[in-house]
């Protein structure tokens, strides 16, 4: 094929792809139904399926931190009684290996929200509510580092990046130059943690109303 | 009202700004979420679930990209996340669509359609991603770019290279679009 075939080609290609997944010409957008389930969810004050986008108050915080901590305490004494029964030792290492699997899913969840916000943003020094949001995922993912979820090495080494990213961020808020900005934020370096969070991040399913 | 105006009330709060954007930007969304996942109540969820999302975290929005590109990017996030668990895409009105384009476009019958649909379907996500939203939405790589978090170089390859897979794909149907 030649130069001409693949302009030939390219034309086409955009004329035939055109009804490719297109609405029908007499399809409505229905607006007002899902403004009513927009709406409801936010009146319930819902939060999205895949994550919660918001950043969380120093309260709400604190209680995630305290229920990880408390989920692993409480793995932690199943998997030390009936230290005599194996059928039983059994169970709860792979409830442990789950607990965490899941509080894992979630954090990674939040924090490739977060690197996508970040990425998407030349925020200034002092964005507050993006320092916030960084705070609170350094912490829970220093207490995943220190947990059985951080004895996985490529799980831990996405989590020693994570923690990377998120304490330049912070640092920004003793940063007031937009060139030091661009110093600590590298997008290359989003770029790779973002892929690499995505990979590790089990698709869920979209929200049901 | 401009969209500033219309956005700080909105990060305010103010119920009624947010129900202006929703009505200023809801149809593109859906177009994209549709094309996208080809299957209306997919479509709908991804939209839903795009504007929850885009309303919980507006106050994080600080207006370095226009407040659509940032929409969009909640879309196809959502989008991709959800076909991700889906792993199917519905395609019968799609098709049904195509048929009735048929007799005014000759060159785009049934058969060479569903080929080309195909196709596309069969194209890695990022490829596919790309070409939905260059091709056939008509966003700039700039855009696609912003929305997928992706270099604008990035984006002009993925394109390049999806082309080049349909070709490939499509190269024994050489004479539908070189007659």
């Amino acid at each position: 094929m030649n130069a001409k075939d693949d302009d030939r080609f390219d034309a086409w290609l955009k004329e035939a792809s055109a009804g490719y997944n297109a609405l029908p010409p007499n399809a409505q957008v229905p607006r007002e139904e899902m403004w009513r389930t927009i709406a409801a969810a936010r009146a319930a004050g819902r939060t999205p399926s895949v994550t919660r986008l918001v950043p969380r108050t120093p309260w709400a915080l604190a209680a995630a931190a305290v229920a990880l901590l408390a989920v692993g305490i409480g793995i932690g004494r199943m998997t030390q009684t009936d230290q005599g029964n194996m059928a039983r030792l059994t169970a709860p290492d792979s409830q442990q290996s789950a607990t965490y699997g899941v509080a894992s899913t979630r954090h990674l969840t939040s924090a490739e929200a977060f690197v996508t916000a970040v990425r998407m943003s030349s925020y200034a020094p002092r964005d507050t509510a993006i320092q916030r949001w960084a705070r609170e995922l350094l912490t829970d993912t220093r207490l995943l580092l220190d947990s059985p979820a951080g004895e996985d090495q490529r799980r831990r080494a996405l989590l020693e990046d994570l923690e990377l990213l998120l304490v330049q961020v912070m640092e920004l808020e003793n940063s007031r130059t937009s060139d030091t900005n661009e110093l600590l934020l590298d997008k290359t370096q989003q770029d790779q943690l973002l892929t690499r969070l995505r990979a590790n991040v089990p698709a869920g399913p979209p929200a049901r109303s | 009202m401009n969209e500033r105006e219309l956005l700080t009330r909105a990060q305010a709060g103010d119920p009624v700004a947010e129900r202006a954007i929703y009505d200023t930007h809801v149809d593109r969304v859906y177009r994209l979420a549709f094309r996208l996942a080809g299957d209306a109540e997919l479509a709908k969820e991804f939209t839903q679930d795009a504007f929850i999302r885009a309303f919980e975290r507006l106050a994080t929005f600080r207006g370095d990209s226009a407040l659509s590109t940032w929409l969009h990017a909640i879309t196809v996030s959502v989008a991709l996340n959800g076909l991700r668990k889906v792993r199917r895409l519905k395609r019968e009105v799609q098709l049904e669509h195509a048929e009735s384009l048929g007799s005014d476009r000759p060159r785009s019958d049934p058969l060479l359609r569903q080929r080309l649909n195909e196709a596309i379907d069969k194209l890695p996500t990022g490829y596919r991603t790309v070409f939905l939203m260059h091709d056939v939405q008509g966003f700039t790589h700039e855009e696609i770019g912003a929305a997928l978090g992706i270099e604008v170089g990035t984006s002009k390859a993925q394109l390049f290279r999806a082309r080049a897979r349909l070709r490939e794909r499509l190269a024994d149907l050489a004479g539908a679009w070189s007659a």
